[in-house]
C-alpha cells in the first residue's frame, strides 16, 4: 500500500485495516512496538489476533468507526503475542475515505511506569517524613518531661497538703472550719485543673498526625502564648526570663496551629538549652512579633542573650541530624523539621547575625497572600484552569468567620483570600485582582464604608458585598449607590445564603 | 544507579572496554565510566535486556560528558537497542562506529526467529546479508529500510 508509506515516518504505531479487520498496511513503529515482524503481520487474519486474549483489542472502537467517525479508547494494556511485556496504550480509530479504518496506538508505557514508580516513592517519602516528625516529637517530649513532671508535682503537692489539712480540720473544733474546708477544696480542684491542662497540652502536641495539613485562621498571639506556656516550667526551673512583645493586634495567621506551636516550642527549648549550657548571667529570651507591610510579611523573632551560633555551624544548623548537643540529648532533627514546617507555610526560618546571642527569624506571608496561593494550588491540583476559577476576598476581623467562609468557598471550588485588616487587604488589592469582595461592616480599624471608599479610589471595580447584622442595613442603603455595593449578607448566615449572594453579585447562574 | 544495570570495565593501555548488561532506564547512571579517562571506548551491549526512551536520554547525556575526541565503538548491539537507535538521534554520536549488531532472521523449517550477529560491513546498500542455519536458508525478519537505518548515522 504505497499511498500509506508516509506513515512510516511517524513515531506512533499505526495499522490500517479493511472492513474485516485484516491489516492492509502497518508502519515501522507498529512492528517495533508489538515486536511483530512483517512476516507475522502478513499471516494475521485480523488485527485482533495479534493480541493475547487476556488483554483484548477494543473491537467496539473498530466496529463503530466502520460506521464513520473517530473513537478513542481509555488507557489499556495490550499484550502482543510476539512480545514479552504489555504495552500501555491509548487506541484511536478513524474511518478513511477509502473505507479502511486507521488504528493508531499512542504508547504511554513509560509515562505509566514513571507515574506508578514515583507515586510509590513519594508515598514512601511521606511515610518516612511522618515517622521522623513523630520521632522528633517524642524526643522533644522527652526533653521537656523533666520540666513537666516538676510542674505536675507542684499542684500535686498542693492537693496532697490540702487533703491533709482537710483531715485535720474535720476532727477539730475551729471557728472558721467552713471557710478552711472551702479553701482546701478550691485548691484541690484548681490543682487538678492545672494537671489536666498540662496533660491535654501534651496530648495535643503528640497526637497531631491526623491534622498534619489542616490549616485555619488562628490568632497568632494566642498560638505563641500557648507555646510559651508549654515551656514556662522549664524556664522557671532554670530561672531564665522569657518575654514576649506583640507590635499590634489582629495578628492572624493561616496556619496549622499545632505545627507552629511545635516550631516555637522547639526554638524556645533550644534557646533555653544554650543559655543553661553557657551559664549566662541574667539569661533572657525574647519573642517579638511584628508585621512588615512593605514586604507583606509577618515576622516572629526569637532571640536570646546566650553565646550565639558559631559562624561555621550557621550553614548546617537546619540540616537533619546536625546537633551541637551531647550524644543522647538532641536528635538533630528539631530545626530541620521546624524549617520544613515553615516552608510548607510558604515562609522561611533563618538565623540572623547579631552582636550577642542567637536570633531566629520566622517569616510568614500575610494571610491574604498565603490563603490566595494555597487556594490557587488547590485548584491547580484539581486541574481547574485559572480563568475558570472565581477569586473572592473576605475581610473580617473574626477568625472563626474567615474559617467558615473559607470552608464554604473551598467546597464551591472558589479561590478564597482572607484578611482581618482593611489596610492589609487594600495593599494586596493594589497588586492582585479578585472577582468579588465580601467585607464585614463593623471592624475595629476601618469599617466597611471606609474600606469600600478606599477600594473604589484605588480603582477596584469588583463587586463588594457587606456582611453584618441586620442593624447595619442603613449603612448598606447609604453606600449602595455611593460605593457601588452589590448586596448584603446578614449575620448569622447559612452556607446557602452566602453562595447565593456570591453568585448573585457576580450575575452567575449557579449549576445544580 | 539502576539496580539492574551492570557495567563491567576492562582497562588496557589507552583503551577501556565496557560490558553493559541489564536495563538502561530512567535510573541508569554511568558515573563509573565517566571517571575513567581513556582515548578509546568500546561498549559491548550484548547483555542489555531493556532500554527505554528515558534510558536513551541518560545515555545521550552520558555521551556528552565523554571527551570530544574520544574514539567510541559499539559492538554486539542487540535488536532492542538497534530499534531505539533508529528512533532517536544522538545515541550514536558523530564519529562513533557500530562494528557488530544482532538482526532477526526467520528459520521456516524450525518456525523460529534467531538473532544473528552481523558485522556492519556485511550490510551493503541497506540489504540484509544472506544467512543460513544447519543448511537452511534464513529469511531476514524485519523491514530492511528501517532496521539498517542506523548505519547511516555512524561516521
Amino acid at each position: 500500500m504505497e499511498k500509506y508509506h508516509i506513515l512510516d515516518t511517524l513515531f506512533e504505531a499505526i495499522a490500517i485495516v479493511d472492513k474485516k479487520a485484516k491489516i492492509v498496511y502497518s508502519n515501522h513503529f507498529f512492528s517495533t512496538l508489538f515486536k511483530a515482524s512483517p512476516r507475522v503481520i502478513r499471516k494475521l487474519e485480523t488485527v485482533f489476533e495479534l493480541f493475547e486474549s487476556h488483554t483484548p483489542f477494543p473491537k467496539d472502537l473498530f466496529e463503530k468507526s466502520l460506521q464513520g467517525g473517530d473513537y478513542v479508547s481509555e488507557e489499556i494494556d495490550l499484550m502482543s503475542t510476539e512480545g514479552d511485556s504489555p504495552c500501555h496504550v491509548v487506541v484511536k480509530t478513524t474511518k478513511l475515505e477509502d473505507g479502511n479504518v486507521l488504528i493508531s496506538f499512542n504508547d504511554i508505557s513509560i509515562e505509566k511506569k514513571l507515574y506508578d514508580k514515583y507515586r510509590l516513592q513519594l508515598e514512601e517519602l511521606k511515610k518516612s517524613h511522618a515517622q521522623i516528625v513523630q520521632a522528633d516529637k517524642l524526643a522533644t517530649i522527652g526533653e521537656l518531661s523533666a520540666g513537666i513532671s516538676h510542674e505536675i508535682s507542684n499542684p500535686l503537692t498542693i492537693a496532697t497538703g490540702s487533703m491533709e489539712i482537710l483531715e485535720e480540720v474535720l476532727d477539730s473544733d475551729m471557728e472558721n472550719k467552713d471557710e478552711v474546708v472551702r479553701t482546701c477544696i478550691a485548691d484541690v480542684v484548681e490543682s487538678h485543673a492545672r494537671i489536666n491542662s498540662i496533660i491535654l497540652n501534651m496530648k495535643s502536641f503528640l497526637h497531631s498526625q491526623t491534622e498534619e495539613d489542616e490549616r485555619e485562621y488562628c490568632d497568632l498571639e494566642k498560638v505563641i502564648l500557648d507555646s510559651i506556656k508549654f515551656v514556662t516550667p522549664s524556664y522557671n526551673d532554670h530561672k531564665v526570663l522569657l518575654k514576649s512583645t506583640f507590635d499590634e493586634k489582629d495578628l492572624v495567621g493561616l496556619v496549622n496551629k499545632v505545627k507552629i506551636e511545635q516550631v516555637i516550642v522547639n526554638l524556645l527549648s533550644n534557646a533555653l538549652d544554650a543559655l543553661v549550657d553557657a551559664k549566662v548571667d541574667s539569661p533572657e529570651v525574647q519573642v517579638e512579633v511584628s508585621k512588615d507591610r512593605d514586604s507583606n510579611i509577618l515576622k516572629i523573632r526569637i532571640k536570646d542573650n546566650g553565646p550565639g551560633v558559631p559562624d561555621e555551624n550557621k550553614e548546617q544548623i537546619f540540616n537533619a541530624f546536625f546537633t551541637t548537643k551531647d550524644v543522647g540529648e538532641g536528635t538533630g532533627l528539631g530545626l530541620a523539621i521546624a524549617s520544613k514546617i515553615i516552608e510548607a507555610h510558604q515562609g522561611s526560618l533563618m538565623i540572623e547575625d547579631t552582636d550577642q546571642g542567637a536570633s531566629f527569624l520566622i517569616q510568614l506571608p500575610f494571610i491574604e497572600i498565603l490563603s490566595y496561593t494555597q487556594n490557587e494550588m488547590l485548584q491547580r491540583a484539581r486541574d481547574v484552569q485559572d480563568e475558570d476559577t472565581l477569586k473572592v476576598m473576605v475581610l473580617d476581623n473574626e477568625v472563626q468567620v474567615l474559617n467558615i467562609l473559607n470552608k464554604i468557598c473551598a467546597d464551591e471550588g472558589i479561590v478564597f483570600m482572607g484578611s482581618v485588616n482593611g489596610l492589609d487587604a487594600l495593599k494586596i488589592l493594589e497588586d492582585l485582582s479578585v472577582d468579588l469582595i465580601i467585607t464585614d461592616y463593623l471592624m475595629p480599624q476601618m469599617d466597611g464604608s471606609e474600606f469600600s471608599k478606599r477600594a473604589r479610589e484605588l480603582g477596584v471595580k469588583s463587586p463588594i458585598l457587606y456582611m453584618s447584622a441586620a442593624s447595619n442595613q442603613d449603612a448598606f442603603q447609604r453606600d449602595k449607590e455611593k460605593f457601588n455595593i452589590a448586596g448584603m449578607i446578614l449575620k448569622p448566615f447559612t452556607k446557602e445564603e452566602v453562595i447565593k449572594a456570591i453568585y448573585g453579585a457576580l450575575g452567575i447562574e449557579r449549576n445544580g | 544507579m539502576s539496580t539492574s544495570l551492570k557495567l563491567e570495565t576492562q582497562i588496557l593501555d589507552n583503551k577501556v572496554e565496557v560490558k553493559v548488561s541489564g536495563q538502561i532506564d530512567e535510573d541508569a547512571t554511568f558515573e563509573k565510566i565517566l571517571n575513567i579517562k581513556q582515548e578509546v571506548y568500546i561498549f559491548d551491549l550484548e547483555g542489555v535486556s531493556l532500554i527505554n526512551s528515558c534510558g536513551v536520554r541518560e545515555w545521550i547525556n552520558f555521551l556528552e560528558k565523554l571527551p570530544e575526541d574520544a574514539d567510541i565503538t559499539y559492538k554486539n548491539v542487540p535488536q532492542i537497542v538497534v530499534e531505539q537507535i533508529n528512533m532517536v538521534q544522538g545515541f550514536v554520536r558523530p564519529g562513533a562506529r557500530i562494528t557488530s549488531f544482532y538482526a532477526p532472521y526467520y528459520n521456516e523449517e524450525k518456525d523460529e526467529v534467531v538473532k544473528v550477529l552481523l558485522q556492519s560491513d556485511e550490510v551493503a546498500n541497506g540489504k540484509a546479508p544472506s544467512k543460513s542455519e544447519d543448511g537452511t536458508d534464513l529469511e531476514f525478519d524485519a523491514i530492511e529500510a528501517q532496521y539498517f537505518n542506523f548505519l547511516k548515522q555512524q561516521g
